[in-house]
């Protein structure tokens, strides 16, 4: 069972199978836990023995059993198949805001980095202001105008991450910028769209790093959204959601509903920071 | 008085001293067998280019290898081990009998100290001098390396120094302990080639008046035959020749310092200086033979059967090259 | 002189800075003709690669004109003008390290050149990659690698061949081969030299290394703090210097034989 084993078994080409040697077996467990969780969002709900909304008031409260194998909670639903539904959607939402917002923060900062000077500070002054908005606050505001649900926060919280992750990945490509060979590739008469390209792959292990730290913050907020009833609305499964809808049952003895999907949020968000952080310790050490 | 016959033992004396780097399961030897000695007042210079481990011998010498390395062999100094040195120990070694100067000064001084901090700091702290003797002696030396106005100039911030100054406060931060021996790696690369002559020239009045040891790491042969009384030429982690100076440069014993010295482009003639084929042999891919085999143009059977070791020519000198008295007068002829 | 390739005109940088304007480059004057070999030598502060960047077009001056056969040219802007300035100029960076993009196969650096300029005619892009890599002593499966593969002196030959891609008339190395060592820098000196005999192309050679220019350039320049201190053919500059800033440079290069000069004692 070595390493070099499971890789070739599972046909990854020669140069994965390179970096993958190249890291510790703490890395690979991460990965391999994260990824079992994306997989997990991915066929949750092909694999869920009930429907999420199918009530059961006969079953209601109870404990684990091999029916109901996290319980049921307040309506007689079963725990495991609306965490796994909810999975779905908090995953979904977070994978959103975090692609937006690292598009959109990329962008930005090979912008900045590139032309310099006035651009650059103009730039970063305006995100600083924005920085210290709260997302959260942007987000209940978005929420308040335009009515709660799925859209109305994922976007208001996308926009609002942007200028953090702008501001972060601005420190990279203004290295990568400086570069000499990206003057070089100017002189060669390449395009300043393609000499950009060029800065991207450069900059894109600090943005991978940075998409993988935000995914868990972005799930968190999400959650806490909903917790506060300003997202998804019942009766849809959402972790957040079901963290609060089952606080009155775990005052009265019945702790599953509550404890799954808290525990659900408190692995997932551990897992994908301790992996982000991982990255971009690897990362940053290789400068 | 020449320094053969200088009977004081060696300050310096390195023996069988090998180096090797922890790379993933792997140990690559970096210094294969090294063995250098310098006298009381001698100056030695270390020649090599990139990968001939020349730099890392003065890190060895000052218990300064990075992490993952480790060595093998004896580094004797005024009789200890430098290698086998607890750590408080060694610190006492690397701050007063022992002086180091860099090539890149401005890597090595805190911007936020003045010069007279800086240079007074180490002595004053180690108890040795009072803070009022310190800077006397700093003034001293600052003069001695060619300031004008030591004592408004210890006042002074790095910054507001040139490279060619800065160096020569490294060279006074270097003296003050009154160290027994001086390591310079590269010290002058970084100057341009006037402040270089400069320089050079008070390394040599600043080692004769002071009466240290010099160890010197270049890549450039002529300014090492200039200011040392020794020449120790290494490729791939080893030794290849050594003897003194002026003979290493005008008639060298190793087809490898040969072929160096025709590689230098010359300054008063237009004639395109000879170049080696390949690149430099790394001291990992150097197994049973000699090193330089794959590049020599005198290369015959005999020097791919075994290593060769250093063996004695003439008076004063060791090669490394089995034909060395065969091929003599090609090789000089060559780097004319 | 239209018939120059390169003529500059009273030029002067200046870099404008809150502590107070630096004159790197104060009202040099020079003409470089196609297939001339002319070097600038200089200390730090000279101004000789400033010199250089300008004529690249990296920099624009702040006083002066640059022209190219008679034509001034400005740094460009657009990317028409890119192209255009690629196929005058090209430039070989003193860092074998950082001038190639460390993520792009040596192959593909080639490539999106040649989708730019297009090849000479007759030859195709895999044809045209394996002719330059061959001029410069890589071999054809150099194309597959990435520059951390190759060595300092290989790399350096790589950047020679990526700056002939575009075919232009004038190649300037900005102390190309000072970071090398010293066998590996006399190959790339045999490798200048040879493209020379081979090809029309102009160089202008920056270096702090006077041994070097005497080796591949036919003039030079001196320089010291922004001006021209002297200049003329190499040997006669070299052997017979006018200047004392040239003759102390002259003095202060180690030589075979060579001691350090003695201090001036106060």
């Amino acid at each position: 069972m070595t390493l070099a084993g499971i890789t070739s078994a599972l046909r990854i080409p020669r140069w994965g199978r390179r970096r993958l040697r190249a890291l510790d077996p703490y890395t690979i467990f991460l990965i391999v836990l994260c990824g079992a969780l994306i997989v997990m969002a991915a066929i949750g709900p092909l694999v869920a023995p009930y429907a999420p909304d199918s009530t059961d008031l006969l079953a209601a409260n109870q404990g684990p059993s091999p029916a109901h194998l996290l319980g049921t909670d307040s309506l007689g639903r079963d725990l495991l198949s609306r965490i796994l539904w909810g999975a779905q959607i908090s995953y979904a939402a977070a994978l959103l805001i975090v692609c937006i917002s690292v598009i959109i923060g990329t962008l930005l900062a090979l912008l900045s980095s590139w032309y310099g000077g006035f651009v650059d500070s103009a730039t970063s002054s305006v995100l600083n202001v924005f920085i210290a908005i709260p997302g959260m606050i942007v987000a209940i505001i978005a929420v308040t105008v335009l009515g709660a649900g799925f859209w109305a926060p994922v976007l208001a919280m996308a926009f609002a991450s942007s200028p953090y992750v702008a501001r972060v990945i601005r420190g990279t490509a203004l290295q990568e910028r400086h570069r000499p060979y990206v003057e070089a590739l100017a002189l060669s008469g390449v395009s300043t769209v393609r000499i950009n390209a060029h800065i991207l792959r450069g900059v894109m292990p600090i943005v991978l790093a940075q998409a993988t730290f935000g995914f868990s913050v972005a799930l968190l907020e999400f959650g806490a959204l909903s917790f506060i009833g300003l997202g998804v609305q019942p009766p849809t499964a959402e972790w957040g959601a079901m963290v609060i809808a089952g606080r009155t049952e775990l005052l009265a003895g019945n702790p599953q509903q509550t404890t799954a999907a808290g525990v659900m949020i408190v692995l997932t968000v551990i897992s994908f920071t301790l992996l982000g952080e991982r990255l971009q310790r690897m990362l940053g050490a290789s400068r | 008085m020449t320094h053969t016959e200088d009977p004081r033992p060696p300050l310096l004396s390195i023996r069988g001293l090998h180096v090797r780097n922890r790379i993933g399961r792997e140990l690559v030897p970096v210094l294969s067998g090294v063995d250098l000695d310098v006298r009381p007042g001698e100056a030695v210079g270390v020649v090599g280019e990139s990968g001939s481990g020349k730099s890392m011998t003065l890190r060895a010498v000052m218990g300064q290898l990075p992490k993952g390395f480790s060595s093998k062999g004896s580094i004797e100094f005024d009789g200890e081990d430098v290698l086998s040195m607890r750590p408080s120990h060694l610190a006492r070694f690397r701050s007063r009998r022992v002086g180091m100067i860099y090539q890149d000064p401005r890597a090595h001084i805190n911007p936020l100290w003045t010069i007279g901090d800086f240079l007074t700091e180490a002595v004053v702290a180690d108890r040795r001098l009072s803070r009022r003797e310190a800077r006397d002696r700093a003034g001293r030396l600052l003069e001695e390396v060619g300031f004008r106005d030591p004592v408004r100039q210890m006042k002074q911030y790095p910054g507001q120094l040139s490279g060619g100054l800065l160096q020569r406060v490294m060279i006074v931060a270097a003296l003050m302990p009154e160290p027994q021996l001086l390591l310079a790696d590269e010290p002058t690369t970084a100057l341009d080639v006037t402040v270089q002559a400069e320089v050079m020239s008070i390394f040599g009045d600043v080692i004769r008046a002071h009466d240290v040891g010099l160890l010197f790491v270049t890549h450039d042969l002529d300014l090492a035959a200039a200011t040392t009384d020794r020449l120790v030429v290494m490729y791939a982690g080893r030794i290849i020749e050594a003897g003194p100076a002026r003979s290493v440069t005008s008639t060298p014993t190793h087809p490898y310092t040969s072929a160096l010295l025709a590689a230098r482009p010359s300054l008063t003639r237009r004639e395109l200086p000879a170049s080696i084929p390949g690149v430099p042999t790394l001291a990992s891919s150097v197994h049973d033979r000699c090193a330089f085999a794959d590049r020599c143009r005198f290369v015959e059977p005999e020097c791919v059967e075994s290593e060769p070791r250093l063996r004695p020519v003439g008076d004063d000198s060791v090669s490394a090259c089995v034909r060395t008295h065969e091929i003599r007068n090609r090789l000089e002829r060559i780097a004319q | 002189m239209s018939a120059s390739l390169v003529s500059l005109e009273h030029v002067t940088k200046v870099f404008a800075s809150p502590g107070g304007d630096f004159r790197a480059v104060d009202d040099v004057s020079f003409d470089l003709m196609p297939g001339e070999s002319v070097g600038i030598v200089g200390e730090s502060g000279s101004g000789k690669s400033t010199t250089a960047r300008m004529i690249a077009g990296l920099e624009r001056t702040t006083e002066g004109r640059i022209t190219f056969w008679g034509e001034q040219t400005r740094p460009a802007r657009t990317a028409v003008a890119r192209r255009a300035q690629a196929r005058r100029v090209q430039m070989v960076f003193q860092d074998p390290f950082g001038s190639l993009d460390p993520r792009q196969k040596l192959g593909a650096c080639l490539a999106e050149i040649f989708a730019i300029h297009g090849t000479p005619a007759g030859q195709s892009t895999n044809e045209f990659a394996r002719t330059l890599l061959k001029r410069v002593g890589l071999e054809a499966h150099h194309a597959d690698s990435y520059p951390r593969h190759l060595s300092g002196g290989q790399r350096q030959r790589f950047a020679i061949a990526r700056a002939l891609a575009p075919q232009p008339h004038l190649l300037i190395l900005d102390e190309a081969v000072s970071a090398l060592d010293v066998s590996v820098q006399a190959q790339v000196l045999r490798l200048l030299s040879d493209l020379r005999e081979e090809t029309q192309l102009a160089y202008l050679f920056v270096s702090h290394d006077l041994a070097v220019v005497r080796q591949i350039c036919d003039r030079v320049l001196v320089m010291r703090d922004g001006t021209v201190v002297e200049e003329g053919p190499i040997d006669q500059v070299l052997d017979d210097p006018q200047a004392a800033y040239t003759r102390r440079l002259i003095e202060s290069v180690p030589v075979p034989g060579w001691t350090p000069p003695q201090r001036k004692r106060r």
